[in-house]
């Protein structure tokens, strides 16, 4: 039993390492039946597209940031071919329930239906956008293992072509588009099968592989007082890093509910260098509340505590110009200059949204800091 | 937004950005508020800048009538404190107000507090330092409690006012001059421990303009409880469909377990419910119980609900915590036998009647009620038994002072 599994796990290893050839659906084969829920909370089945002449499905997700470059290109196709009997349907393949903190690194939100509503909310994205990810049937029928990737079917729903979007490049090969024209005027298509590059689809290796991140809890937690001088230089962001400073209290209701997401948000972007200080202003008698709060979260960044009960004194070494209340959150660039700021309970999606326009840009993907600056949302 | 990053164009010329994102970008700004700039005022509503003129108001008080601005025309000076029943640095500041009120009285000033909040948007886990919500009729509760006799008016409706004042937090108070010119805005004083305060910011105003003099300093921050806008987003919807997705469940205990319930070894403040399903009072209260539940338990605070039924009518007692969304910890006595359970508990009382009890770390009777209970005197209770560290300093003594003086009065109730 144990030498066949260990068999198989050597061969998927191979496939995977070769890259080229993964077991994707055949060119020729029928499209595979599916009915799946969409963002507009109805279910959506293959039959409905039976008028189509073209159909062209892409599997893409939410925090893949190649998917996310990719929007506005399955959006442009869906507008452009419209008119012409093509349907495009985009398909989420990734289970929600594996997405780790890690995997969240580039995106705002997560891969469950909600969160596919809101991408496709913020990103004004028309196309049926349906959700996979509670078994992953049909993906695996597809064969997908990364996003994204596109399968466009003829009229007799067999499938014609498959693989990449286009090859990345302003002027470059267009495949699916060439696909799509060359179906659309009875030819056959030039490029049946191209190669993916993307993001891996999360959840559908074995359940001990997607369990990979530190056990909770197996990191200190602790809070260092903190007098004028020490807010000085937090203010200063010596870190060389982007830096996340959450201003709050034990007694403070909305900075308690607001501390989980807080928590998630670093551990999200930290991969990627995001730096997170909590700041308590409580008083420094309360610090057994406020070490007891932050054991309770398994807050293991750093957290600093009002070193005296001079509250404003403390508040104006920070900066004079910092606002009393709490929370107050905000979020500095290495050279300290304020990028986001939220007086009260924050919106995490914006924040996040700010987060990711002012990490460092990744040269593995080029243009992501653009996507999530110039996103025209409030 | 991104400025800093000067790799930034380059990466846009590799990426075919649509053109409705492009348009959309130009419009508006990147996310955040920030700019890349130093820390921006309240942005959410700005600060009435000094020199303003009062904004008028025509705002329902505790009293039952209405106030408006120029009811206050005869007074020499206008202080506005924007205060409210939930916020704990509010309650600290209640004392101090009261002073403000009493000692410029006499010398020509008029006072006024607004409460800014809705009750609808502030959630249950907001409310762990208070006995009510931030709604007029809770207002009224409050001063009569606490005696307050200055006005005390109502904006939470729509908030106009406080967004005109652009009241950041309560506490904060602004000072108009005879001309009705704003002429101090911010803190009241600079340490929320009045023992510990050095600098009178609303006195020395207050002082300065009855004297004719210039106001030494014009605009401080205000340190408190942010104003929980209307405009934003207050959780309070999902909050409750959380608390009903909550799991309820309920365990049977012998006489042991329900000796250590009773001898409370926990560090928490124990609240425990008696109960039967088949006492109509249990019933009517057990919701109350549960809010006060919901507005505690991130406290040093627990509930627990000990049900007198028979173990046989166990389905009838889920069905009925199921109903009520009891996620608190819910125990049910394992025999038939009612001596044996009131002999574990240590004291008999009439098991056709709810028994209700606040137990200190310690086994401390603090409350102790057969039959129908007054929720906000046990609240009062509660709220005058947690511990301070790991709160709040001075809300342990704000309750007990409140306490202490109704108790005074002869009374249990305002």
């Amino acid at each position: 039993m144990r030498r066949v599994s260990t068999t198989v796990v050597l061969a998927l290893t191979l496939a995977a390492c070769r890259g080229s050839e993964p077991p994707h659906l055949a060119i020729g084969a029928a499209a595979p039946d599916f009915s799946l829920p969409g963002i507009d909370g109805k279910s959506h089945a293959l039959a409905e597209y039976a008028d189509s002449r073209v159909l062209a499905i892409v599997f893409t997700g939410n925090s893949c940031p190649a998917s996310q470059q990719y929007e506005a290109r399955i959006r442009r196709l869906h507008e452009d071919y419209r008119g012409k009997g093509v349907s495009v349907v985009a398909i989420n393949p990734n289970a929600p329930a594996a997405m780790q903190f890690a995997d969240l690194g580039y995106s705002d939100v997560g891969e469950t239906l909600d969160d596919m509503r809101r991408r496709a909310t913020d990103r004004q994205l028309p196309y049926p956008y349906l959700s996979d990810g509670h078994d992953q049937a049909l993906s695996k029928k597809f064969g997908v293992t990364s996003t994204p990737h596109v399968f466009v079917f003829d009229q007799a729903r067999t499938l014609r072509y498959e693989g990449r979007i286009d090859d990345g490049k302003q002027g470059g090969g267009a495949d699916a588009r060439t696909a799509i024209d060359a179906l659309l005027a009875g030819r056959s298509v030039p490029d049946a099968r191209t190669r993916v590059d993307g993001c891996q689809v999360k959840g559908l290796a074995a359940p001990a592989a997607n369990r990979s991140e530190p056990a909770a809890g197996s990191a200190t937690v602790a809070v260092e007082m903190a007098g004028a001088d020490e807010l000085k230089r937090l203010r200063q962001n010596g870190t060389g890093k982007l830096l996340l400073i959450n201003f709050w209290a034990t007694w403070c209701a909305p900075c308690a509910s607001e501390f989980p997401d807080l928590e998630a948000t670093w551990q999200m972007y930290r991969p990627r260098g995001l730096e997170f200080v909590a700041v308590s202003v409580n008083d420094p008698e309360e610090k057994p509340g406020v070490l007891e709060f932050l054991k309770t979260h398994q807050a293991t960044h750093r957290n600093l505590l009002f070193a005296t009960a001079d509250v404003y004194g403390l508040q104006a070494a920070f900066d004079p110009k910092m606002p009393a209340p709490v929370p107050f959150t905000i979020l500095l660039a290495p050279n300290g200059d304020v990028m986001y700021q939220e007086l009260g309970e924050l919106d995490v999606t914006k924040l996040r949204r700010a987060i990711l326009a002012n990490l460092p840009e990744d040269p593995k993907f080029p243009g992501h800091n653009t996507y999530w600056s110039n996103t025209g949302l409030p | 937004m991104s400025r800093f990053f000067g790799t930034l164009a380059a990466a846009v010329a590799l990426v075919a950005l649509p053109t409705g994102t492009e348009s959309r970008a130009a419009r508006q700004q990147a996310p955040g508020q920030g700019g890349g700039r130093g820390i921006q005022s309240n942005l959410e509503h700005p600060v009435l800048p000094i020199g303003s003129p009062l904004p008028d108001f025509s705002l329902p008080g505790v009293d039952g009538k209405t106030h408006q601005a120029s009811e206050y025309a005869g007074t020499k000076l206008l202080a506005i404190v924007f205060e409210s029943n939930h916020c704990p640095v509010s309650q600290l500041y209640e004392s101090r107000i009261e002073k403000l009120y009493e000692d410029y009285r006499k010398k020509g000033m008029g006072l006024v507090a607004i409460n800014p909040n809705n009750p609808k948007t502030v959630r249950l886990d907001e409310l762990g330092y208070t006995d009510v919500t931030d709604s007029l009729p809770e207002m009224k509760l409050r001063a009569q409690l606490r005696g307050i006799d200055w006005p005390y008016l109502y904006d939470g409706a729509t908030q106009a006012v406080s967004v005109k004042f652009g009241a950041v937090a309560t506490p904060h108070i602004f000072i108009f001059d005879q001309d009705r010119k704003l002429r101090y805005q911010g803190r009241i004083d600079d340490n929320q421990r009045e023992e510990l305060v050095k600098t009178q910011d609303a006195r020395n105003a207050i002082d300065a303009l009855l004297a004719g003099k210039p106001v030494p300093v014009t605009d401080t921050t205000a340190f408190g409880c942010t104003t929980k806008w209307l405009s934003k987003a207050s959780g309070v919807e999902q909050e409750w469909a959380r608390i009903q997705a909550e799991p309820v469940t309920v365990d049977m205990i012998g006489a042991d377990d329900l000796k250590k319930i009773r001898a409370n070894s926990t560090d928490k403040v124990l609240l425990v419910n008696l109960w039967s399903t088949n006492c109509a009072t249990c019933a009517s209260q057990f919701f109350d119980l549960e809010t006060t539940y919901r507005m505690y338990r991130k406290r040093a605070f627990d509930l627990i609900t000990i049900n007198t039924n028979a173990p046989a009518e166990a389905p009838q007692v889920l069905a009925f915590l199921k109903k009520e969304y009891a996620s608190s910890q819910n125990k049910q006595f394992a025999t038939a036998d009612r001596g044996g359970l009131q002999a574990a508990w240590g004291e008999k009382w009439n098991l056709a009647q709810p028994l209700t009890m606040v137990i200190a770390p310690g086994g401390q009777v603090l409350y102790r009620k057969e039959g129908k209970i007054d929720i906000l005197e046990v609240r009062r209770t509660i709220l005058a038994a947690m511990p301070d560290t790991k709160g709040y300093i001075g809300s342990k003594a704000y309750w007990e002072r409140t306490v202490a003086e109704l108790k005074a009065r002869g009374k249990t109730k305002p």
